[in-house]
């Protein structure tokens, strides 16, 4: 059970579902992370930007197996798997204070 | 990545919060939400279950019908068993590869192992099932109706404990549980290993010329590795028939090369696991020339030898139970020796090709 700590980084709504869908499903592709939170290219690039530069994802290319482009997969870090946890035991604090 | 720009994750939030912030439990239904859609990703579809359990189904039929010569009523022989068992492996092996299609299309990595106990003991039920059914209708002489009886029942079942094991995952994604340890082809926990990042062929080519050169040789498996895998899996047919004869004709020494031919199977494929592990290269690594493709098409045409083996090993051991040892052996001996060399010649040849930067 990780220490609750609140993450503002994570709490953004749009990041904090793309760490809870990392979370859960391990590795995902960039395509399938916009789909789901239902943005543009350019949201949700902007908002996994934010996650790696605070050291919480990674972004990894690898040869596509779609028009020979390349394609980006996402995972969270040991880093960001801990703040998530931390984040969402602090919600989970406040949602029982409630 | 920049870490020095991370802001303070601030602690105490309620107070923090300011009345634009999402509460704490809308959050956590949004997060419930999106797990429903993970876990779904991470079912194996109904089709694809009805598909193996009758595809189990038909398997324990045919092991009936061939303990009990019904393939003689109709004419057929041994070719024609072949043929079907073939046929049915195919047909298995298509519907596995549409839905591993329909995996990697989805954008995730959904191939896993169960991440409970319970799942295990669901998936451990289902294998259980089909060998003790498979045992059954090949070692006790039945009438037409029980062999049809066993073989829809063991077919049940198995889809009964795949959907179980299907909701025991679902149960683990929506309580909060993580996949990553879990996946099959993992790239989270290895990616970041205490070798580094894994080398994929981006990793390669973005390397300049001498140091591609110098990294190439990482493709290149020891000399080894094609040999026992080739062996092992000769082995595994092997030991099942010799299982087989055993338990059919009670020759209870046979238990010796039963055990051994086990020992020599984990045995090697510890080994291959550990090498594949620390090598640290990308599996899903495609062929780089035409040449690359030939060989490597080639080799997985190889594969059809220990297939072919296993239906006449099975076919022959239900009219006469003793292991068709010598066809075995030869038939093994020329799987070992295509796979392996077109394997060493496989990697030189992906080697040169990375090394010249294609």
């Amino acid at each position: 059970m990780s220490e609750p700590q609140f993450n503002e980084v994570i709490h953004a709504p749009m990041r904090l579902r793309i760490c809870g869908m990392l979370h859960s499903a391990g590795e995902i592709e960039f395509a399938a992370i916009r789909d789901m939170l239902g943005v543009s290219d350019a949201v949700c690039s902007k908002h996994l930007k934010v996650l790696a530069e605070n050291g919480y994802v990674t972004l990894d290319k690898r040869p596509g197996n779609r028009n020979g482009h390349d394609i980006t997969w996402v995972s969270l870090t040991d880093e960001g798997t801990e703040a998530f946890a931390s984040h969402i035991a602090a919600l989970q604090l406040i949602a029982g204070m409630a | 990545m920049n870490r020095s720009t991370r802001p303070n994750p601030t602690a105490a939030a309620p107070q923090a919060a300011s009345p634009s912030r999402l509460s704490a439990a809308d959050a956590l239904s949004f997060l419930t939400a999106d797990r429903e859609t993970v876990a779904r990703k991470f079912a194996t579809p109904l089709w694809f279950n009805i598909v193996i359990a009758i595809a189990t189904s038909i398997v324990i039929l045919f092991m009936w019908a061939t303990r009990n010569n019904a393939f003689d009523v109709l004419g057929a022989n041994d070719a024609y068993f072949i043929i079907a068992y073939i046929a049915l492996l195919v047909a298995m092996c298509g519907a596995i590869g549409v839905l591993s299609h329909a995996v990697i299309k989805s954008g995730f990595r959904a191939s896993a192992l169960p991440p409970t106990r319970k799942g295990w003991a669901y998936v451990i039920a289902a294998f259980a099932t089909y060998i003790v059914a498979s045992s059954v209708v090949m070692i006790v002489p039945m009438p037409g109706w029980a062999g049809v009886l066993i073989a829809v029942v063991s077919g049940a079942v198995t889809l009964l404990f795949a959907q179980l094991t299907n909701r025991e995952t679902h149960d683990y994604i929506m309580a909060g549980g993580s996949m990553t340890e879990f996946q099959l082809d993992s790239g989270g926990r290895r990616r970041y290993g205490a070798n580094g990042e894994l080398w994929t062929m981006a990793r390669f080519r973005a390397l300049p010329d001498a140091e591609r050169r110098e990294a190439s040789r990482l493709v290149v498996a020891p000399w080894w590795l094609y040999p026992c895998q080739s062996v092992c899996a000769m082995a595994v047919i092997a030991c099942i028939a010799n299982f087989a004869q055993m338990v059919v004709r009670q020759e209870w020494t046979l238990s010796i090369d039963v055990l051994f031919l086990l020992v020599c199977i984990i045995g090697m494929t510890v080994s291959m696991v550990r090498w594949i592990r620390n090598s640290n290269l990308d599996l899903r690594m495609k062929p780089t020339t035409r040449v690359c493709w030939a060989l490597y098409i080639g080799m997985c045409a190889t594969c059809i030898i220990p297939v072919y083996l296993a239906g006449y090993t099975l076919g022959r051991m239900a009219r006469h139970p003793e292991v068709p040892m010598a066809e075995l052996a030869v038939g093994g001996a020329v799987f070992v020796v295509l796979f392996s060399v077109l394997g060493w010649v496989y990697d030189r040849k992906q080697r040169d090709a990375i090394a010249a930067g294609a």
